[in-house]
């Protein structure tokens, strides 16, 4: 298990530093420099701006140093905002969108895998259909129609719940809504089908064929096999979710990461732009690297087989 | 238990009817036509396949049906609800929504059904390659695979829609580039498993010559899959250029794409809802209809699947 632990975080590091070393060539790519675009400024002015961001280094310079400013935690000062880093940003924007995509996450999984679990087990009958065809409008309609739509319906039109905002359970409902219902309708699909895969497994019928009843079967026998694979399906559903803030913070006004992200991305602020983006692969990352480390666990053929296959 | 006692009255013998046998009762159906038989059994799956070609056929002749060019600014009828001149109303600078609808969804269209075919061409070739030749041709080409498949390719493509600049060749383009890995990865599964089969074996003895081996033998049966799996990226191609026109970086004005639409819609939403609702309408029904054209195909070209 350790050398298979290690073996993953070796990835996980490596894949991290491919992803800056790639974020740094493709902002260098960008013809001229961050300053071409904007009024003409004297050209003294102008080499005192590349020289305070470093940009009149030689590009392997600029590369060792940014990737030692990384390693030190240093992520970088915004283009557009000179007062404000990359760091601060996302201290400040971090704590929102985590609280909003845990909120959705809990919300997605929970109901997600019980209408999973109980169209399984009502299989072909109107529940098992109802979970379908709400799963299948959860996978359909793009988060932001979701989003807007509810916004529309619950603050304008009927004004039960607060337009936009955070802070207040109320003012999390439609946010968290919003945002777990793609992944709630996957979980659902997923858990139906890996539910109905492990229901015709011959250790299920010799349960039920010792006598044990309908409930006992599922809940000991079908659901913590049928779990496993949807395991797999958590590192995506993490960039489900990250995607998903960038729109739901938008809609509904939550001063999040993925607000600043957006807005970096209006705005062109490139070191804005490449620092969020490597918090957001980072996480990801080692988001991955968790699940990859639990399937480990729970699933002790997974440490065998070789890294090859 | 009682003694039976078996006597050879007690056994009748059954006459093989030799040429019952041999009549064939069913004709004999390709691979796609056996599929077509399946596929038409599902209903649901023949309306979705009907609503997209009512789409498709909308995206062509739709802009026609009204007098109104999808960029010609009415500045005297701004932001009208539906009514009977336009039939979706009008936009917040006058523009007919209902030309603009359907001028957006031949760009949607076009980005999805481009991004599944470019997939395709990049992700089949790579794959076939990879899988056909093996050894270390293999173990080099799935080495940049594995790379490549661990990159978060979401924020990769935000990135590269970032620095390219946004506009409709670099949406396909990056789609492209953050989607063949996925049918790279499936075709060589199907390739690998194919290749060891007899016929295969049989077509080399034969002679075959290695293109003709993947044009002929190889690919074609790994058809269904690949075009399940081509069907499903559609929708999500289309899902994509929505979620970057909402974040800023659709196609320029006065283009208009799905997503750009909804995207207007989204900020209009308060004032005038209908610029919303027919767009995220359209996106959803078309990301459903694939959807369940995608999840039909699947069952018709794959029936071991089949539960």
């Amino acid at each position: 298990m350790l050398a298979y632990t290690l073996r993953r975080l070796g990835y996980m590091v490596f894949t991290l530093w491919l992803i800056i070393t790639l974020t740094f060539l493709l902002m260098h790519a960008v013809p001229g420099d961050p300053f071409t675009s904007e009024k003409k400024v004297p050209e003294a002015i102008r080499q005192n701006l590349l020289h305070k961001y470093g940009l009149d280094l030689p590009l392997h310079v600029q590369y060792i140093r940014y990737l030692s400013n990384i390693l030190h935690g240093d992520l970088g000062i915004s283009m557009r905002y000179p007062n404000r880093t990359v760091n601060q940003m996302i201290a400040q924007g971090f704590p929102y969108s985590a609280d909003v995509g845990a909120r959705a996450l809990v919300f997605a999984i929970s109901v997600g895998l019980t209408l999973g679990v109980l169209a399984a087990f009502y299989r072909d009958r109107p529940l098992d259909r109802t979970a379908m065809v709400i799963a299948v409008i959860g996978i359909s309609v793009p988060n932001f129609v979701v989003g807007t739509l509810l916004q529309y319906l619950f603050t304008v039109r009927f004004k039960l719940l607060p337009v936009v905002g955070w802070g207040t359970f109320k003012q999390s409902i439609l946010p968290s809504f919003a945002l777990g219902l793609g992944t709630l309708a996957v979980m659902a699909r997923m858990m139906r089908a890996s539910m109905l895969d492990v229901l015709n497994q011959d250790y299920v019928r010799t349960a039920q064929s010792k006598g044990l009843s309908n409930r006992e079967v599922i809940v000991r026998h079908t659901i913590r096999n049928a779990i496993l694979p949807i395991v797999t399906i958590l590192g995506p559903l993490v960039v489900n979710i990250i995607t998903g803030t960038l729109v739901v913070e938008r809609i509904f006004g939550i001063p999040g990461l993925g607000k600043h992200y957006v807005q970096a991305v209006y705005n062109l602020d490139y070191t804005l732009i490449m620092g969020t983006t490597i918090f957001y692969a980072a996480l990801l990352l080692f988001a991955i690297f968790l699940v990859d480390i639990a399937y480990g666990l729970v699933d002790p053929r997974i440490r065998l087989v070789k890294p090859k296959e | 238990m009682a003694h039976i006692e078996l006597t050879p009255d007690l056994f009748e013998r059954e006459v093989a009817p030799e040429e019952a046998a041999e009549v064939i009762t069913r004709p004999s159906l390709t691979y796609w036509q056996d599929a077509w038989r399946r596929f038409r059994q599902n209903k649901l799956a023949l309306v979705a396949l009907g609503v997209l070609g009512l789409i498709t056929l909308m995206a062509i002749v739709g802009p026609y049906m009204r007098p109104y060019s999808f960029s010609y600014q009415d500045l005297d009828h701004t932001a009208e609800p539906p009514n009977r001149d336009h039939w979706f109303g009008t936009d917040e600078l006058g523009r007919d929504n209902f030309v603009r609808l359907w001028m957006g969804a031949r760009i949607s269209l076009f980005i999805g059904v481009m991004a599944a075919l470019l997939d395709m061409l990049v992700g089949v070739t790579y794959g076939g390659i990879s899988a056909y030749f093996g050894g270390w041709v293999d173990d080099i080409m799935q080495r940049f695979i594995e790379i490549l498949y661990a990159i978060p390719m979401l924020l990769l493509m935000i990135l590269l829609m970032v620095v390219i600049g946004p506009g409709l060749s670099t949406m396909i383009l990056v789609m492209v580039i953050g989607g063949w890995v996925g049918m790279a990865r499936l075709v060589r599964g199907q390739v690998f498993q194919l290749k060891a089969q007899e016929f295969v074996l049989a077509a080399r003895v034969l002679g075959a010559s290695p293109w003709r081996m993947i044009i002929r033998h190889l690919l074609p049966n790994a058809m269904g899959p690949i075009v399940i799996s081509a069907t499903m990226t559609i929708p999500a191609a289309i899902f994509f250029e929505a979620f970057m026109s909402f974040i800023g970086l659709g196609i320029p004005m006065p283009l208009a794409s799905w997503g750009t639409l909804a995207n207007t819609g989204y900020e209009y939403i308060h004032l005038y809802p209908w610029l919303l609702i027919f767009p995220g309408s359209a996106i959803a029904i078309t990301m459903l209809a694939f959807n369940i054209v995608g999840d039909a195909l699947r069952d018709a070209l794959d029936p071991r699947l089949r539960q």
